[in-house]
């Protein structure tokens, strides 16, 4: 069955919406699948499900961290689509709880809807860094003034041996 | 310049400013990676004369992080800050915004050294 003759069966059906018909500048007349042009996008949604269900089953396999502090940090935090935040945090058992700690001032310096990624940063000699990254859409000399305001105010006095490979920064977007 | 006479780093910041003043978009990013690194030479120069050495970055700026003095604590979050700017720079495709970017990365470059500048010689103590 040619693509054409798979339209007109498919149209034949009942309740299957018309296509639709287009006429090109060159004169020819198309035809579209309007079920097909009307059907919605994947859903975004969906794929942070599908991440989240894989970083929390990777979770899972440490059986030292608390699935707790995981399902906590995704509310506040947006997650990369691989495992390297899960598996850094596994690794690095204090940070999660000054992560949850940070969040609401995060939000307080640079604004309740503000939207808040973790980001793993390699080196070159293999070491790590966690980096909480506020997205700012706004004017990069304020994202700098929150991002003073929030050292000042909490992460200078919440900096231990255990939360050096932690790091606050904003990305412009 | 003679072979073997010691760089001074701060020519890298002057560079980074001069690079500041073209439109084009390597150039900015060049400013970016050179503000960073002008701050990352002086702090391993100050570090080291109290016993640090070594070249990672994550290595000295934890060394600043964990000291005692906050002055050296501040001087770390604003180098990480500075050092992920670096990074995006360098090997990001797209960076929105690098111009303004690259204005802040500046001015957090000089920050750094006032605040650098000011620190007790006797800071910071490599654990």
């Amino acid at each position: 069955m040619t693509a054409a003759q798979g339209l007109n069966a498919a149209y034949l059906q009942p309740n299957y919406p018309p296509p639709i018909r287009e006429q090109t500048l060159q004169g020819l007349t198309k035809w579209h699948d309007q079920e097909a042009l009307l059907r919605k996008p994947p859903r975004r949604e969906g794929a942070i499900v599908t991440e989240r269900l894989g970083a929390r089953a990777l979770f899972h396999s440490s059986p030292i961290m608390l699935d707790q502090d995981l399902v906590d940090l995704q509310k506040s935090y947006g997650f990369p689509s691989n495992d390297s935040v899960v598996k850094f945090l596994a690794n690095h058992r204090a940070v999660s709880s000054v992560l949850l700690a940070a969040a609401p001032r995060l939000k307080e310096y640079f604004g309740h809807d503000s939207i808040l990624n973790l980001e793993v940063s390699t080196d070159e000699d293999e070491s790590q860094t966690l980096y909480a990254v506020t997205i700012w859409h706004e004017n990069v000399h304020t994202a700098a003034e929150a991002l003073d305001r929030f050292e000042e105010n909490w992460w200078l006095d919440h900096m231990t041996p255990n939360t050096t490979d932690l790091a606050f920064t904003y990305k412009l977007a | 310049m003679m072979a073997g006479t010691p760089f001074n780093w701060a020519e890298y910041l002057r560079l980074a400013t001069d690079l500041s003043q073209n439109s084009d978009e390597a150039s900015h990013r060049t400013s970016i990676s050179r503000a960073y690194y002008s701050v990352f030479h002086a702090a391993t120069i100050q570090a080291g004369r109290n016993g640090y050495a070594g070249r990672s970055h994550k290595k000295l700026w934890k060394t600043f992080a964990d000291d005692q003095d906050r002055g050296c604590r501040k001087l770390s979050a604003i180098a990480n800050t500075m050092k992920r700017a670096r990074e995006d720079a360098d090997y990001v495709t797209a960076v929105p915004r690098i111009s303004d970017e690259m204005a802040q990365q500046l001015a957090y470059a000089n920050d750094f050294l006032t605040r650098l500048a000011a620190l007790s010689p006797n800071v910071p103590k490599p654990q």
